[in-house]
């Protein structure tokens, strides 16, 4: 089993705890397993995107230099993460931090503490590891309950494909989710606003900025969608916030949000990693879909 | 045989210079700085308690000739270097929260509640490089940040309240009394609960220790000496 640095993030402990657990039973079905190393901080998340200041980078590096210590046991400098927001802010300080010297050697030697980050680690998205090191095709082979006929919409967010130095796939027009749709038998649909930012933290201080601005994002695809998958807890928190007013306030039908981990799984029949909800719920969108390709 | 004089049978002493409050002494080498202090004539009252490194109260702030480091210690377990320019903080005017444990849940909402500044952690480890007790501050910290109380709690079991990671502290965080409310929290909710406690605080409310009690408090200082004298001592 090839064994992966994993770095979980904050909100995989809170309330994304299903995007971990399905995460982990896919990667074990898969033959690879995700080992969370043994001391992680926060991220860092929108400060060391937000600003110039080296000092922000602090968070992002001190991670990586944790990657650093454990890769040596582990033979593998590559450190997943699920969140893409970890992501970003990971994979963007790496690359900063790579290709500016200065910034390194004041980080080093500020973190005098700690041993000197060489600069070796490569930040991954699990998504990234599925398409590179497995393989869809092999992935596809492994489906036992494709999601037939599903209309799925992938949202990407903005920072899983942004900037083009730490992105996963073409900044402009991404088609890692829809590969993924399609590998467990869904149908993809088109969506213009998939690259679209959710409202982010405006949440926090600002509910109405996200709900109006969800409602933008899901109307052209409101009617024929069943399903929208996202790769960031923040995202879901976000589209959940904004369905449930566009509910109330424009009579759309309820979207259930799920992690593309959670439709994995369950296509791969990894019903021990994923809540009896969730099965339920699919189980029951699967036999809608057959019935009605079903009537003469 | 010449005699010597009291003077010359006095054992010599190697003595340094520390420098407190800027001004400098002379005193013997391998002392601690809270004895030092008291040597060249200081009456500690405040910034000092038990003299044992478990109270937390003498914390020190001190620099060293040709050192750009600020260190940091406990008073009383830390001995005197050559050239130690020495500043005592007998008090840490730190923010402390009342609130009913009772209603609290174990989880990041409930500390963040009281104390949201510890969202402000840029990770810059200022605290762990500072304390005395070796306690893995920041992780402490962050271990909250993601709802890991079990984890915080464990890692800050060492803590003594010497308040240095505080002052330290670019993000103004109060670590050792988010720390007291974290091991509340675990203490409560998480622990498991030991049974023998729980057996032994019922028969103390039931009243089962109660008349040896009772009969103490009769007996009087007389009685009291002599229990004293021959109480039982572990070896």
């Amino acid at each position: 089993m090839k064994k992966f640095m994993y770095m979980p993030g904050c909100s995989l402990k809170n309330y994304a705890t299903n995007y971990e657990k399905s995460a982990i039973g896919i990667a074990k079905k898969l033959g690879i397993e995700l080992v969370e190393l043994e001391r992680w901080n926060c991220c860092g998340v929108v400060y060391g995107l937000a600003s110039d200041s080296v000092f922000h980078q602090i968070a992002a590096v001190r991670n990586l230099i944790r990657a650093q210590e454990t890769s040596k046991n582990l033979g593998n400098n590559k450190l997943v993460t699920l969140c893409s927001m970890c992501y970003q802010v990971l994979a963007s300080a790496n690359h900063r931090i790579k290709n500016d010297e200065q910034a390194l050697e004041a980080l080093n030697k500020f973190m005098d503490e700690e041993e000197d980050y060489r600069g070796e680690i490569e930040v991954k998205h699990f998504l990234a590891i599925l398409r590179d090191e497995i393989g869809f095709d092999k992935i596809k082979e492994k489906i036992v309950r494709p999601l037939k006929n599903l209309n799925i919409a992938p949202y990407y967010g903005c920072v899983l494909v942004r900037p083009k130095e730490a992105a996963i796939d073409d900044p402009e027009d991404p088609i890692i989710l829809e590969t993924l749709i399609e590998t467990i038998g869904g149908n993809p649909i088109y969506w213009p606003f998939r690259t679209d930012c959710c409202g982010s933290y405006n949440v926090v201080s600002n509910q109405d900025i996200v709900k109006k601005r969800v409602w933008n994002l899901i109307k052209p695809i409101r009617d024929e969608v069943d399903i929208i998958i996202t790769v960031c807890p923040l995202c879901k928190f976000n589209l959940d916030l904004g369905i449930d007013f566009a509910k109330k306030e424009y009579y759309i039908k309820n979207i259930p949000v799920l992690y593309f981990t959670e439709i994995l799984a369950y296509a791969l029949g990894l019903d021990e990693y994923l809540d009896s909800s969730i099965i339920n719920l699919l189980e029951n969108m699967i036999k809608k879909e057959e019935v009605k390709t079903h009537v003469p | 045989m010449s005699l010597k004089t009291i003077e010359e049978t006095k054992p010599k002493l190697k003595m340094v210079s520390i420098y407190i409050m800027g001004k400098e002494y002379k005193v013997p080498a391998g002392l601690t700085i809270l004895k030092a202090m008291e040597y060249v004539g200081y009456r500690l009252i405040r910034g000092v308690g038990c003299r044992a490194g478990f109270c937390g109260a003498c914390s020190t702030v001190y620099r060293l000739k040709g050192d750009y480091r600020l260190y940091t210690g406990l008073a009383c377990q830390t001995t005197i270097k050559d050239g130690m320019y020495l500043v005592q903080l007998p008090f840490v005017p730190a923010k402390k929260q009342i609130y009913n444990i009772d209603e609290l849940k174990p989880d990041f909402a409930s500390v963040v509640k009281y104390y949201p500044e510890i969202t402000r952690c840029v990770q810059c480890n200022s605290c762990t490089k500072v304390c005395p007790q070796d306690v893995q501050v920041m992780d402490a910290i962050q271990a909250i940040l993601r709802g890991d109380i079990e984890k915080a709690a464990h890692l800050t079991f060492d803590c003594i309240a010497c308040g240095l990671c505080s002052m330290r502290c670019p993000a103004e965080i109060v670590h050792y009394n988010v720390f007291q409310l974290v091991r509340r929290l675990y203490g409560k909710y998480i622990a498991k609960k030991s049974k023998h406690l729980e057996e032994r605080l019922k028969e103390i409310e039931e009243g089962k220790f109660r008349e040896e009690l009772d009969r103490l408090v009769r007996a009087g200082p007389e009685e009291w000496k002599k229990l004293y004298a021959e109480r039982e001592i572990e070896p």
